[in-house]
């Protein structure tokens, strides 16, 4: 992210700054990578930036359509959130730096869902952990 | 007014076209900016050295290319958010000419 001097908004590259970094929350716990970014056009106003996506779902997608498909199909039969990727509104983003930081609780957000599942179904069934 | 959506990634690499169908380049690097929670796309960046901002090689590769006999990029130009109509994000195309719009050193 670019800082100008002259209290002028901060510049980013969406692509070079955004796209790909890493997800911390509130916490620095990992959420993911953002994977997409979806933008929205409303009337005469600027393009604006409305949320960010991660999971394999849009990353699949976003590397080409038909393995986004296949994804999907693959997310619907088995998946914890019936293929949907996990979207963050831009409001939620509180810094830009080498990690995208978000106002977010991991243990309460759908990026961990899979994390919360292995934990009870899995982990917690291993003698000797709790 | 209806809000349109669509993912960056589908502009990325996209040619845009002029109204008199001359190319002025791909889409590279989009620019925004961030204010009151909001993220606002100033600006596009077409060809080569918006590829070179994109992979934070601008300055390195200009003087490489110097060096090298090249003078500026045929081909990069900054396009503002106004000039670019993308109502379908396949097909970017310009409102104005390819020659009105400003150069990437």
């Amino acid at each position: 992210m670019t800082h100008n001097p002259h209290d002028e908004p901060p510049r980013l590259h969406l692509v070079r700054d955004v796209l790909d970094s890493a997800l911390k929350d509130r916490n620095e716990e990992p959420l993911g990578r953002a994977d997409r970014i979806v933008i929205a056009l409303h009337g005469d106003a600027p393009p604006q930036v409305v949320s960010i996506e991660t999971g394999s779902s849009a990353l699949a997608a976003r590397l080409s359509p038909r393995l986004g498909r296949a994804a999907h199909r693959l997310g619907r039969r088995f998946g914890l959130r019936r293929g949907r990727p996990t979207r963050f509104r831009w409001s939620s983003v509180t810094s830009i730096g080498p990690d995208l930081h978000l106002d977010i609780d991991k243990s309460r957000s759908p990026a961990s869902l899979w994390e919360r599942w292995l934990l009870r179904h899995i982990i917690r069934r291993i003698p000797g952990m709790k | 007014m209806p809000r349109h959506t669509f993912y960056l990634d589908t502009l990325l690499g996209r040619k845009v076209f002029d109204p008199d169908g001359r190319c002025a380049g791909r889409i590279e690097e989009i620019i925004a900016h961030t204010h009151d929670g909001q993220c606002e796309v100033e600006e596009f960046l077409l060809g080569t050295a918006g590829l070179f901002q994109r992979l934070s090689i601008a300055h390195v590769a200009r003087h490489l290319l110097r060096l090298l006999g090249a003078h500026g990029h045929p081909a990069s130009h900054r396009v503002p958010w106004r000039e670019l109509d993308l109502q379908d994000p396949r097909r970017p195309r310009l409102r104005c000419s390819t020659a009105s719009l400003k150069k990437i050193p």
